[in-house]
């Protein structure tokens, strides 16, 4: 180990150095403003027609302006509500469905390979080949395809996140129950669940936003459903209505990062100590 | 046993899983009291492709020279995606490894762009591009770019501090540091990143094909179904689900062969992008 004052200068960029929080938002700030410009000049430049209205790609206070206003329809907040519905639902279930797995997995460690392949499965299952199995064995005006699609989407995250989080346990700490006449259920109980819960409570939060956007992809498919952001999208998409597409786009991002921020809060709010814990690695 | 185990276990436990989802949709169907024109099994598909009779037209060459150009139009669409996301990506992580502005100005940009929901950025791509294999690979660039870029960024920061002093201890340029360590040390988890895309792209053509052409497996799965030709559409499914965890197992068969003793074991690590 050398000491830190013999270190060599580093390339920029190679090493994580935490820089403070002001670098890091400003550098962001740029980041966010220059894509903006970028975004008003090609929607100026390049997609708006010579009557002066806007082509394929509307400029940011076009869509801005759009958001406001669908935010007073009550439309979009039913459709909204429609969609987050079907999301829910489906998130439930995965996250049912992971925490089953992860039960068998504590009582038959074998089956730990047989869960990873269950879940890298359901990630590559293509959309466009489970939904019309789905609408075709689900009755007309059903959102069951959503709520598969929802589940789809979250049950990867989930059951990799359940599992990283049973690995988590050490075996010391394990001994020490079981050297004290614990059983496993107390393992479970004491040490177990306390060890899972901050991987548990990442793969929480990235589903939140993976399963809103499966339940709108899923309403690309239904048949007979008419409420839903993706209903929405579709009918603007027909007539042809790009400024209200990009705000439903700009709508969906916004309650997809809301989900992740309200369980981020819940996981801050249970388990403090996983605060630092972010997305990403699984 | 021990030097067995690492190379025969995944391939055991991927046909078991298979089989056991294969056994309980057969049971499923056959248990339950579902339409049986509507809803095939296994055995139903396996008919479809290698027995004649049963399904139309009645010779099972006939439908299988069928599925061919499907298959080849959905392979296309998916590697011209995946290779276009693949290159950007790559050219994005080293833009980022290279210059700190740069990363820390489009990094976080691009964890909010990777949210934005494929499915409605669709139709904006199609309006923009037209019909045609640039909108296709477009959309399949999308799910194979954020991956990528999200993965290889973070597999060029892993490379470890001593290394990194130790090309500069021996005189070594910035190019030398990416050729020779930064590179090497993001293998890994460029695998991990083609794990997540390799099959979301094939996902993403057959979303392309369902919803602006009519060529392709996205394509005929919406045709099959509003022909009621059900046969063909439950095969179809197979057919495409098979794809996606051929691309799979197409990159981690790779990621063995390349990584075989120079790393660590393959770890899990992956970084979801581009919801699709």
């Amino acid at each position: 180990m050398t000491a830190p004052s013999l270190r060599l200068r580093r390339a920029p960029g190679v090493v994580r150095i935490s820089r403070p929080v002001l670098t890091t938002t400003l550098t962001g700030l740029i980041g966010a403003i220059l894509i903006v410009v970028a975004w008003q000049l090609v929607a100026v430049t390049m997609f708006t027609r010579e009557n002066g209205t806007y082509g394929a790609v509307p400029p940011p206070g076009a869509v801005l302006a759009r958001v406001t206003q669908n935010l007073s329809d009550a439309g979009y907040w039913s459709g909204l509500a429609a969609t987050a519905g079907s999301a829910l639902t489906g998130y439930v279930i995965a996250v049912a469905i992971a925490l089953v797995l992860g039960v068998a997995v504590i009582l038959a460690p074998v089956l730990d390979a047989f869960a990873t392949q269950l879940g890298i499965i359901a990630a590559c299952i293509p959309v466009a080949a489970i939904s019309p199995i789905v609408v075709l064995l689900s009755p007309s005006g059903s959102r069951a395809v959503s709520v598969v699609l929802a589940v789809l989407a979250v049950v990867f995250p989930m059951i990799i996140g359940v599992l990283l989080g049973l690995r988590a346990t050490s075996p010391a700490q394990l001994d020490l129950v079981h050297a004290y006449g614990g059983t496993e259920l107390t393992a479970i109980r004491r040490v177990r669940l306390i060890s899972a819960l901050p991987a548990f409570l990442t793969a929480l939060k990235i589903g939140a936003p993976a399963a809103f956007l499966g339940a709108m992809t899923g309403e690309f498919f239904a048949v007979g459903v008419d409420a839903g952001v993706g209903r929405l999208l579709i009918s603007q998409q027909y007539v042809g209505d790009y400024t209200g597409m990009w705000a439903i786009a700009l709508l969906a991002t916004a309650v997809s990062a809301a989900g992740y921020a309200a369980l981020a809060v819940v996981a801050a709010a249970i388990a403090p100590w996983t605060r630092h814990v972010t997305g990403g690695r699984r | 046993m021990n030097r067995l185990r690492p190379r025969l276990v995944p391939i055991l436990t991927t046909l078991a899983t298979l089989v056991v989802l294969l056994v309980g949709w057969q049971l499923t169907v056959s248990m339950s009291h579902v339409s049986s024109y509507l809803t095939k099994t296994p055995l139903d598909v396996f008919d479809y492709l290698l027995v004649d009779g049963r399904f139309t037209p009645a010779a099972a060459a006939d439908r299988r020279a069928a599925l061919v150009p499907m298959i080849g139009v959905t392979l296309l669409h998916a590697s011209v995606g995946l290779a276009f996301g693949v290159s950007l990506g790559l050219v994005g992580s080293i833009a980022m490894s290279v210059s700190r502005g740069l990363r820390g100005t489009f990094l976080p940009i691009a964890l909010v762009l990777q949210t934005v929901p494929l499915i409605a950025i669709a139709p904006v791509i199609y309006a923009v591009f037209g019909a045609g294999i640039v909108t296709a690979a477009v959309i399949a660039g999308v799910v194979t770019f954020f991956p990528l870029l999200m993965n290889v960024t973070t597999g060029m920061a892993a490379a470890s501090a001593e290394t990194v002093d130790l090309v500069h201890a021996y005189g070594g340029g910035r190019v030398t540091l990416l050729w020779r360590v930064q590179l090497p040390s993001a293998l890994p988890y460029l695998f991990a990143g083609l794990k997540i895309a390799a099959p979301a792209t094939i996902s993403a053509a057959t979303l392309y094909e369902f919803l602006f052409s009519f060529e392709g497996l996205g394509a005929n799965l919406l045709t099959s179904k509003s022909y009621s030709d059900y046969g063909l559409l439950w095969t179809l499914v197979v057919v495409t689900i098979a794809l996606a965890l051929a691309a799979y197992g197409a990159v981690a068969l790779a990621e063995r062969l390349a990584l075989a003793g120079r790393f660590p074991p393959p770890s899990t690590v992956v970084r979801r992008g581009g919801a699709t």
